[in-house]
């Protein structure tokens, strides 16, 4: 946040008062964080998009009950997660097996290559990355894709994995360690050992 | 340190991994996620988003709301005074007619255009009764609030469709 910038609670305040703009504000700031967690639950982007659509209005909606001593970014992302499993609940999605390998049809859509990388090969390099990461999550359980996403694409704590979820805090632990060691295990298999690294 | 090396992150976390360093593993594999380009939702979505959040919120404001009760609660009050003044209206087209008209359409047809006049004299006769109910003194009070709230119902919709405008307008720039 640069110096001089609204905290999110007081633009989720403003908001609350019905400022749009302040909503917008968040709704910017928050935009990539939400539709990832949905995209890592349903794996579509265009249903993910609606979802995180959904979400935001919804927010809008409940923004009278937000309390401003709580993070809003948990409070945000228990909406999308719910959102998710309703909106999978709805379609009768296979997703909700979890276990289900990644179909010919849902192979992750290729990333852009990091537009902050200093040099072409570090481009590059984030760019094998990031279709390595996108494999990997979409062959987990979706219980672990999101827990990861959480805890290290958005840095959530384990109480606030916890509170978004709606898990208690010893599966959150448990899941995340299983989730660690699937993930290192897939992305072995997709080339990213130590040896292959070091070449 | 490795902020933008994911092969540096990577290694680092299957080292910590294999360590039983969690706390290591942790941060290392935050540092690659970080590297990782992120998904994202397609140009506008702010756009789109505030779009939604309008349409509903203009249904959702109070005055909105006050102002649709009560032009149902005029429509239905004026709907009842003035079905008495329409009244008249029935004798001019009676249950015989209209089966007259409907059954001999083709002969009607052919009335009409041969004589012109004597079809219109007829609509004429009941718009006149129509406009003759409107403009009773009784009944233009309720018009004119009908037609205050239906300038008032048009002003919002077009500032509904403003902000749209306005809204994709933000998401080309």
């Amino acid at each position: 946040m640069t110096p001089g910038a609204r905290s999110d609670e007081e633009l989720a305040a403003a908001a609350s008062r019905g400022s749009e703009e302040a909503f917008r504000e968040l709704v910017e700031r928050f935009e990539r964080p939400v539709f990832s967690l949905a995209l890592r639950i349903v794996r579509r982007p265009e249903l993910a998009e609606e979802l995180a659509q959904e979400a935001f209005v919804k927010a809008w909606r409940a923004l009278g009950r937000f309390d401003p001593s709580r993070k809003f970014s948990s409070w945000l992302f228990k909406i999308a997660h719910n959102a998710a499993l309703d909106a999978l609940r709805r379609r009768g999605e296979p997703e909700l097996s979890l276990d289900a390998p990644v179909g010919a049809g849902e192979e992750p859509r290729p990333l852009p290559a990091d537009p902050a990388a200093e040099n072409p090969l570090a481009r590059a390099t984030s760019r094998a990355a990031g279709r390595a990461l996108a494999t990997a999550l979409a062959g987990l359980r979706a219980e672990y894709r999101e827990i990861l996403t959480l805890r290290f694409g958005e840095g959530l704590s384990y109480d606030e994995i916890a509170e978004v979820t709606g898990a208690p805090l010893g599966t959150v632990k448990v899941h995340l360690h299983r989730a660690r060691h699937e993930l290192a295990r897939r992305m072995r298999e997709l080339g990213w050992s130590p040896e292959e690294i070091g070449r | 340190m490795f902020a933008r090396d994911p092969s540096a992150a990577w290694s680092r976390f299957l080292a910590a991994e294999a360590a039983g360093r969690t706390d290591e593993a942790e941060a290392a594999l935050a540092a690659w996620f970080e590297v990782a380009p992120r998904p994202a939702p397609g140009p506008g979505f702010a756009g789109r988003v505030m779009a939604r959040i309008a349409r509903r919120s203009l249904f959702a404001r109070r005055p909105v709301r006050l102002g649709l009760a009560a032009a149902l609660a005029l429509a239905a009050l004026s709907a009842a005074l003035l079905a008495p003044m329409a009244l008249p209206l029935a004798g001019l087209v009676s249950v015989s007619e209209v089966i007259r008209l409907g059954t001999g359409a083709f002969a009607r047809l052919a009335v009409l255009v041969a004589s012109g006049l004597s079809g219109w004299e007829m609509l004429a006769e009941v718009a006149g009764a129509v406009g003759r109910a409107l403009v009773a003194p009784a009944a233009l009070p309720f018009v004119a609030a009908q037609f205050a709230v239906a300038a008032l119902a048009l002003r919002g919709l077009l500032h509904l469709a403003s902000y749209r405008r306005r809204s994709n307008h933000a998401v080309l720039r």
